[in-house]
């Protein structure tokens, strides 16, 4: 794993605040919350989060690192944006949860295969850089299976009536993915901007 | 009118979502706009993209649209889709006002010769409607008024709350209560119920994941418009539009429901009540659930 | 510089401006009371009690009114606003432009006038929640104890009324006027308004039964539109359960960014309110922070031990009608991670305090902060001071003493004049 944040083996960590307010997107706005409840309150899902938002950017501010990234709670983010227009201190809670997640994927707090999110949003950027676009059948697809084969038959055909009614439709097409003509140019926009946000990371 | 936008499809316009860029294209040509798509772009990074790439990589995919969109015009960029808006719309943004972001972008554009300064403006396709348009305008273009018809509008959640503060997402509606698809549903003669889940999440992407997570949200939305007695849900947004319509079999099997609401964009209502074409225009073959009321009324 | 005059004009008759007015007119200078409603008293006088005593308003207002009887100095103009300001400290041309209340000093409130009028108008005193006759007694306090005719009783019953009135005190003739006076230093005392709660559009303000904490002091007041008693208004039932919503737009970037500072109080005092009328009654404070201060620490430690007055540390998320019409708090327990959906059979939003100022500001140039209350800094240089909420968030004994120091610098403004 690629230890992008300073200690990641420590249960606590008391610069993890200040690692999360120069390195999270929105986390300079951490420092701003109030403990409200407001975004635990407005979000639909945070009945099925073992956290909710407030909790964490307390227990972040704690330095709870550990605690933190175990978290549940970054994947059950719908991104419906109610945390962020409600929040009477202008923190941009999604934001700041989903960088969150991503950094306990990558430091290795989070298995990615005990996390849904995780395989998905993979399956959908191998996707996004190999086409250049998200490909409805593949990405679905390759998420199915990365659980495993018989999950993968298991919800393949959980979602054989949905796919069936797309391609009668015609919202499924059949044959090669549609692409972007100049993947190259992506490629190499892309490659930039992961060299970029590697250095910066680095250098925290 | 006749003025000319720069259009970004996003990736649902040539799968799920195909109904919505058909019948937004043949709805803002009827008003008289002229839409050239950007050239050769790519996916906008939905939802997810900043959680397998994180967030830079994810801006570098809207940088490249942006700087396509440029290239091609100082006209603004317009886009059917919540998340291709949300994304494009954020990015452009950061781009202007945001130095370091600026610089970083630049760099990772420059690798492929291109570059962008922030200076065009992004724009959703509902928010053009309301305020470049306005419901006069619409009005008078509807020649097949959809009486009769029983509409919840369901706006969902990304095709207002991120950006009720921001530039122009704020000119045309608040986030709580925001009225312009009602306007919408009125405008084409029908009726608009008294929606109180216009706002409410679908689940979104988590819904594509976890279908079971995020059932009990659908089945919320669904029993209203069926309390309602709505013949069709309208929505703007394809994943709202997709996931409400598909898991309507789930959520019937889950709570012993029986709803087979048809789910349809507002622009295939308002395609209808100008009179075009149900397929070519307003694609309305392209619903699972089929609005056969809607299309009885086609002309 | 020319002529030059001592007068202070006081702008706003609530507690500040009444209070400015008395301490400079009694230190021996000419004052104008300038108020637009019909009567003084303000925003006060539509208060039940006090905190943290619980006293009436009307013992202290009372005592100011014989201050201001007592000293011929003071000339009050009701129904009056500032037009215009031109001029210079010690100099100053005030267009003061009075609206026509169609009633002189004959009356003696004797309300015959009532009785000859069918028309109904909105009830203003108490907060749009019942309507009067169009020939009316502001309130029964009233500061000049002086009847109104609302314009569209005079079009409707004017001949009638004219009848009625045994005192020849109608004047169907007046127009109203706008007049000039000069005016050494002004005391802007213009008040607040309760923070607009059909802006909290998660907070269901549209629902009957979810209210504002200033028509909850209506609905305690004896002389309020149900004589006291707190009921809900969809049904006029006695409400049970009872929540109070703390920080309603206030410290919030969305609305209000600051402290309105009096609603916590405000709404300890409304707990006390119900717990006084119903002893079975259960309140629901949803707080951030309860913010009392000092002294009024005391008041908050005795509700917290009160066993039905629960207070749960939370901001809510949003308020729901349930499929009874009732409001359901929804949000998440901050001490417990409960996320809860609770039902009421009543809500009491504490709105927070804007400055009056935010609907039409001061025909002339003075320093604002970012909120929009008036801070005019070089007050006694040039003669222009702020007072009571105007200046900021106060409470009532803070108002007083905000007063008591414009019209200390008032005075030295006019007095470097001399």
């Amino acid at each position: 794993m690629n230890a992008v944040s300073p200690t990641p083996t420590k249960k606590y960590d008391l610069s993890f605040a200040r690692w999360v307010r120069d390195n999270i997107d929105g986390g300079d706005r951490m420092n701003m919350c109030m403990q409200c409840g407001v975004c635990s309150g407005s979000c639909p899902l945070s009945d099925q989060m073992d956290l909710g938002p407030r909790k964490i950017f307390m227990m972040v501010r704690a330095g709870m690192k550990e605690a933190v990234l175990k978290s549940n709670s970054f994947f059950q983010c719908v991104s419906c944006y109610n945390c962020v227009v409600r929040c009477p201190r202008e923190v941009p809670v999604k934001y700041i949860l989903h960088g969150l997640g991503r950094l306990a994927i990558q430091e290795g707090y989070q298995d990615k295969k005990d996390v849904a999110n995780a395989r998905f949003a993979d399956a959908f950027w191998w996707s996004v850089t190999t086409f250049g676009k998200t490909d409805e059948r593949l990405v679905p697809t390759l998420y199915f299976f990365s659980a495993g084969f018989v999950e993968g038959i298991k919800k393949s055909l959980a979602n054989l009536k949905i796919a069936l009614g797309m391609l009668k439709t015609k919202r499924m097409h059949i044959g090669m993915p549609h692409k972007t003509k100049n993947r190259g140019e992506l490629k190499a926009i892309l490659e930039k901007a992961v060299e970029i946000q590697a250095r910066h990371e680095g250098g925290a | 009118m006749g003025k000319k936008f720069t259009f970004y499809p996003g990736c649902s316009s040539e799968g799920s979502g195909v109904h919505l860029d058909t019948s937004t294209r043949a709805v803002m040509a009827k008003l008289g706009f002229e839409l050239e798509d950007i050239s050769d772009w790519n996916c906008c990074g939905a939802s997810v993209g900043d959680l397998a790439a994180g967030h830079l990589p994810t801006a570098a995919l809207s940088a490249r649209n942006l700087a396509q969109a440029k290239e091609q015009g100082d006209q603004d960029v317009m886009t059917a889709c919540a998340a291709c808006y949300l994304n494009t719309h954020a990015t452009n943004e950061e781009i202007r006002d945001n130095e370091q972001s600026r610089a970083d972008l630049n760099e990772a554009l420059a690798a492929a010769g291109k570059s962008y300064d922030g200076s065009l403006h992004v724009r959703h396709a509902c928010e053009v409607l309301v305020n470049d348009v306005g419901m006069d305008a619409i009005k008078a273009q509807v020649s097949n008024p959809l009486e009769g018809l029983k509409v919840a509008g369901y706006i969902g959640c990304q095709t207002v709350r991120p950006f009720a503060g921001t530039e122009r997402g704020g000119d045309y509606s608040e986030y709580d209560h925001p009225s312009f698809l009602d306007d919408f549903i009125k405008a084409s003669g029908a009726e608009a119920v008294d929606f109180e889940n216009a706002t409410s999440c679908c689940g979104g992407s988590v819904a594509v994941m976890k279908p079971e997570q995020t059932l009990h949200l659908m089945h919320k939305i669904l029993s209203e418009a069926k309390e309602k007695q709505a013949d069709v849900i309208a929505t703007p947004c394809p994943l709202c539009q997709t996931n409400v319509e598909m898991y309507q079999d789930a959520i019937n099997k889950k709570y012993g429901t029986d709803f087979n609401i048809p789910v349809v964009f507002h622009t295939q209502l308002l395609a209808v009540a100008m009179g075009l074409d149900s397929k070519k225009d307003a694609a309305l073959h392209q619903n699972i659930i089929p609005a056969d009321k809607l299309k009885a009324m086609a002309k | 510089m020319g002529v030059e005059s001592q007068t202070i004009l006081v702008v706003g008759g609530g507690i500040a401006g009444i209070t400015a007015a008395v301490e400079a007119a009694e230190t021996g200078y000419e004052v104008v009371l300038l108020e637009k409603e019909p009567s003084l008293g303000g925003r006060v006088t539509k208060l039940n009690r006090y905190f943290p005593k619980l006293c009436h308003p009307t013992c202290g207002l009372e005592i100011n009114y014989q201050r201001i009887k007592k000293t011929p100095r003071i000339n009050v103009m009701t129904m009056s606003t500032v037009a215009a300001v031109s001029g210079e400290k010690g100099n100053f041309t005030v267009s003061v432009k009075r609206a026509p209340r169609f009633v002189n000093a004959n009356c003696t409130a004797c309300g015959e006038c009532t009785k000859a009028t069918s028309i109904e108008i909105s009830n203003d005193f108490n907060y749009g929640l019942d309507t009067l006759k169009g020939a009316y007694l502001p309130h029964e306090h009233a500061f000049p104890m002086r009847y109104v005719i609302a314009p569209e009783a005079i079009k409707a019953d004017g001949e009638a009324i004219k009848a009625a009135c045994k005192y020849d005190a109608i004047d169907l003739d007046d127009a109203g006027e706008t007049f000039d006076l000069n005016i050494g230093a002004i005391i802007w005392a213009t008040g607040w308004q309760p923070y607009d709660a059909n802006k909290l559009t998660m907070y269901g303000y549209e629902m009957a039964d979810v209210i504002n904490n200033v028509e909850m002091e209506r609905l305690a007041s004896h002389d309020g539109p149900t004589k006291g008693k707190i009921l809900r208004p969809s049904n006029g039932e006695e409400p049970k359960k009872i929540a109070l919503v703390q920080c309603a737009g206030s410290r919030d970037y969305n609305h209000l960014p600051y402290c309105s500072r009096i609603c916590c109080l405000g709404s300890l005092k409304h707990a006390a309110y119900i717990r006084e009328q119903y002893a079975d009654a259960e309140v629901d404070i949803y707080y951030i922070d309860i913010r009392a201060h000092d002294k009024l620490e005391s008041f908050y430690v005795k509700l917290k031990n009160d066993p039905q007055v629960n207070f749960i540390k939370s901001k809510p998320a949003r308020i729901e009608a349930d499929e009874n019409g009732n409001p359901v708090i929804c949000g998440e327990d901050t001490i417990s991670r409960d996320v809860y959906a609770t039902p009421y059979d009543l809500v009491v939003l504490a709105t927070g305090m804007e400055p009056s100022t935010v609907c039409g500001k001061p025909p002339v140039e003075i320093e604002e902060d970012e909120y929009g209350f008036l801070v005019p800094k070089a007050g006694e240089v040039d003669g222009q001071i702020s007072a009571g909420v105007a200046s900021g968030p106060l409470d009532v004994s803070m108002s007083v003493q905000s007063a008591t120091a414009a019209a200390l610098k008032a005075i030295q403004a006019v007095r470097s004049n001399s």
